[in-house]
């Protein structure tokens, strides 16, 4: 679990955006908070699990993927907002994102 | 550098501009898609991205993607741009077989159609399915298939949390809603009604083997083709005969045929085929490599 600070809250933002401009080969620009995922940017799920994979290295975390699974049921994620979202919650609570409401 | 020449299965999801790409190399791919029409006795040349006759009809996305694929890696040789080995994914195989001379082009399309006819004839009267589960372990879905009993199994390991599974159509959709329920990032369908790589398909390995021995005239490769079921090279015909009738029944592991790939010395990787699977499955692997998709193969003539 790591404290968030605005330093790590725009590293993600940026990771995010610019992994979404170079796998869907959209001008970064044309990204914002409010762009769909899958309907805006022909994203896919595989895309969210190697961003959770790139947070997980980059912030040293063991994350249990099941975790993020069962929170997802209930925080469905659309969005890069919402997924920028999620990112950091993962990053501060770790596995413990679960017992969130 | 190790070049490998690796080909996707059906395609699901297209680039857009894969015609054109093709296009603008050669006549190749217009010609493919007349030879291929002769050959099958279906219009190919009446094939574009929103026509869903091609892009929703099973056997003919099989064709399709199998005229993408050998169109691309024709260009590439043509070009001097020669594999140090082939894989296919799935039913790519019959792609790198035709690349590797071992079938001609036509050899191909009769292999497609009669490895869908003895398919679907193993399971008539079965409602199978296949399906995509990220997030979960092999061993984490494997528990829970033999757990809840149920007549499905893993068709392929993409990498260690995206699995394709297989099976009846009930059992696979119930391994989903579990895999959902116990934690997994996503699951889907898959538009696909053939368990590929399943034990439901064992009996198409008798009469799949017989028309190959009649009708198919297999060569020895030119060069190396790395088995997708169990990561052995195979060149030679005997083997190659084997690859093809397991390849229907066997389950496959995509991440180990990459991973022998990265441990032979491969570190391009050229996608012959529409879309950009392949590349997109690779971004789990670790390793100093790189994936050209068709759209990006222009860089290498370069």
């Amino acid at each position: 679990m790591t404290k968030l600070n605005d330093t790590i809250k725009a590293e993600v933002r940026e990771v995010v955006y610019e992994f979404f401009a170079e796998e869907c080969e959209v001008d970064i620009d044309e990204i914002t908070d409010d762009s769909k995922i899958i309907a805006d940017l022909g994203g896919d799920s595989l895309m969210f699990l190697a961003l959770i994979e790139i947070f997980t290295k980059k912030y040293d975390q063991e994350i249990d993927l099941k975790t993020i699974g069962k929170y997802s049921i209930k925080h469905p994620v659309e969005t890069i907002g919402e997924l920028i979202e999620m990112q950091l919650q993962i990053i501060e609570h770790g596995n413990n994102i679960i017992k969130l409401d | 550098m190790k070049v490998a020449f690796i080909f996707p299965a059906f395609v699901s999801e297209y680039i857009g501009n894969e015609v054109q790409i093709l296009n603008a190399l050669s006549n190749t791919f217009q010609e493919n898609l007349k030879k291929a029409s002769v050959t099958s006795g279906v219009d190919f040349e009446q094939f574009h991205l929103e026509n869903t006759a091609f892009t929703k009809d099973e056997l003919r996305v099989q064709i399709i993607s199998y005229i993408f694929s050998c169109s691309l890696s024709n260009e590439l040789i043509a070009r001097g741009i020669k594999p140090d080995i082939l894989s296919g994914y799935s039913m790519g195989l019959y792609a790198a077989l035709y690349t590797g001379g071992v079938i001609t082009f036509e050899e191909g399309i009769h292999l497609i159609d009669h490895a869908y006819k003895v398919s679907k004839s193993a399971i008539e009267g079965v409602d199978a399915g296949m399906g995509s589960i990220i997030g979960l372990t092999s061993e984490e879905i494997d528990e829970m298939i033999h757990t809840h009993q149920l007549e499905a199994e893993i068709a392929n390991t993409n990498s260690i949390h995206s699995h394709l599974v297989t099976g009846r159509f009930e059992a696979v959709s119930s391994l989903l809603d579990i895999s959902r329920d116990a934690g997994a990032l996503h699951v889907s369908l898959l538009h696909v009604s053939t368990p590929y790589h399943a034990s439901l398909l064992k009996d198409t390995s008798k009469p799949f083997n017989e028309f190959i021995a009649k009708q198919i005239e297999l060569r020895k490769s030119n060069y190396p083709i790395l088995s997708s079921i169990d990561q052995r090279i195979v060149a030679f015909p005997d083997d190659i005969q084997k690859e093809l009738t397991d390849n229907l029944s066997k389950r496959i592991n995509w991440m180990a045929s990459f991973n022998k790939m990265l441990q032979l010395g491969v570190a391009q990787f050229i996608e012959c085929g529409a879309g950009k699977s392949l590349q997109q499955i690779s971004r789990f692997q670790a390793g100093d490599f790189k994936v050209y998709p068709m759209n990006k193969v222009e860089q290498l003539f370069r």
